[in-house]
């Protein structure tokens, strides 16, 4: 069995799906891509992952319908949720509200733009957790 | 010949394209048009700017509503002069990850040739290609691609 943790990495933005598991990749992770809400289920009933970074905007399904499948499932409610997000600042002009931010059950939310280092600092605080 | 894998498939219609070619000038010629476009808040699908023996050349995708504004501004802006070209009604067609295969462009190249597929311009970012035809061309710009790459089926991998 590969001990190395599984991430699942979730976002319409391909050269950001490819950045990031570059990076989680030189640090010792095992990656998988996502590039929409939709894709999330087949990849994680492929192989359950230890973590999964996902973005809030995506085309057909959208970060928090996706955190609250997950979060809501008991055979995988813990897998930790980061959630990539810049609709705080992008609120008026989008179909999402504060409400919805404050009731999504990620276990942690990180701001867009990504800062790579703060991302895997976050991501190594949850590899043994 | 084995074909190469692609995850995803992106498009856009209902683009205009803009090159502005500016002879003599220098590279921070192209940032002041890309500063026009900030400044009025149009946003961009494709952005490729490039130096060749005609001078500095930037080639853009905009909205089409956007780019009868750009035309409209264009009298008002210096920076926004040169040799302007605007084509009204273009489509682009992203295709990734292309994992750093120069195979990828090659083939695409060639299976759009063979298949009468027109091109005003293509660019790779970091792991997606880009491709622009013209309006209507998309579908069969992905026909033309399938003996060469096996690409992702169903709309959910078309974002």
């Amino acid at each position: 069995m590969n001990d190395k943790k599984l991430i699942l990495v979730v976002d319409d933005d391909p050269d950001l799906v490819e950045a990031v598991s570059m990076k989680l990749a030189s640090e010792d992770y095992r990656v998988a891509k996502a590039y929409d809400g939709s894709q999330v289920w087949d990849k994680v009933k492929q192989e359950k992952p230890h973590l999964m970074i996902l973005d809030v905007m995506m085309p057909n399904k959208d970060g928090y319908t996706v955190c609250k499948e997950i979060k809501g499932n008991p055979a995988y409610q813990d897998i930790t949720v980061v959630l990539l997000t810049a609709v705080g600042e992008a609120v008026p002009s989008t179909k999402f509200t504060h409400m919805d931010g404050k009731t999504c059950p990620a276990d942690e939310f990180i701001p867009k733009p990504i800062d790579l280092d703060s991302l895997m600092e976050t991501v190594n605080y949850y590899r043994n957790r | 010949m084995q074909r190469l894998p692609v995850e995803g498939i992106g498009s856009g219609g209902e683009l205009s394209l803009m090159e502005i070619v500016k002879p003599g000038s220098s590279p921070e010629s192209l940032s002041r048009v890309l500063e026009v476009l900030t400044r009025n808040r149009i946003n961009m699908s494709l952005v490729i700017g490039k130096e060749t023996d005609r001078g500095m050349e930037l080639l853009f995708c905009v909205a089409q509503e956007a780019g009868t504004r750009l035309g409209a501004l264009a009298p008002s802006e210096p920076d926004l002069e040169g040799q302007e070209r605007i084509h009204a009604d273009v489509e682009v067609l992203t295709l990734f990850p292309h994992t750093g295969d120069f195979r990828m462009i090659g083939l695409c190249l060639l299976a759009f040739a063979e298949g009468g597929i027109p091109l005003h311009g293509f660019c790779s970012s970091f792991s997606a290609l880009t491709f622009v035809t013209e309006a209507g061309h998309t579908k069969s710009a992905l026909a033309a691609l399938q003996p060469y790459l096996s690409l992702p089926a169903g709309p959910q991998d078309c974002l």
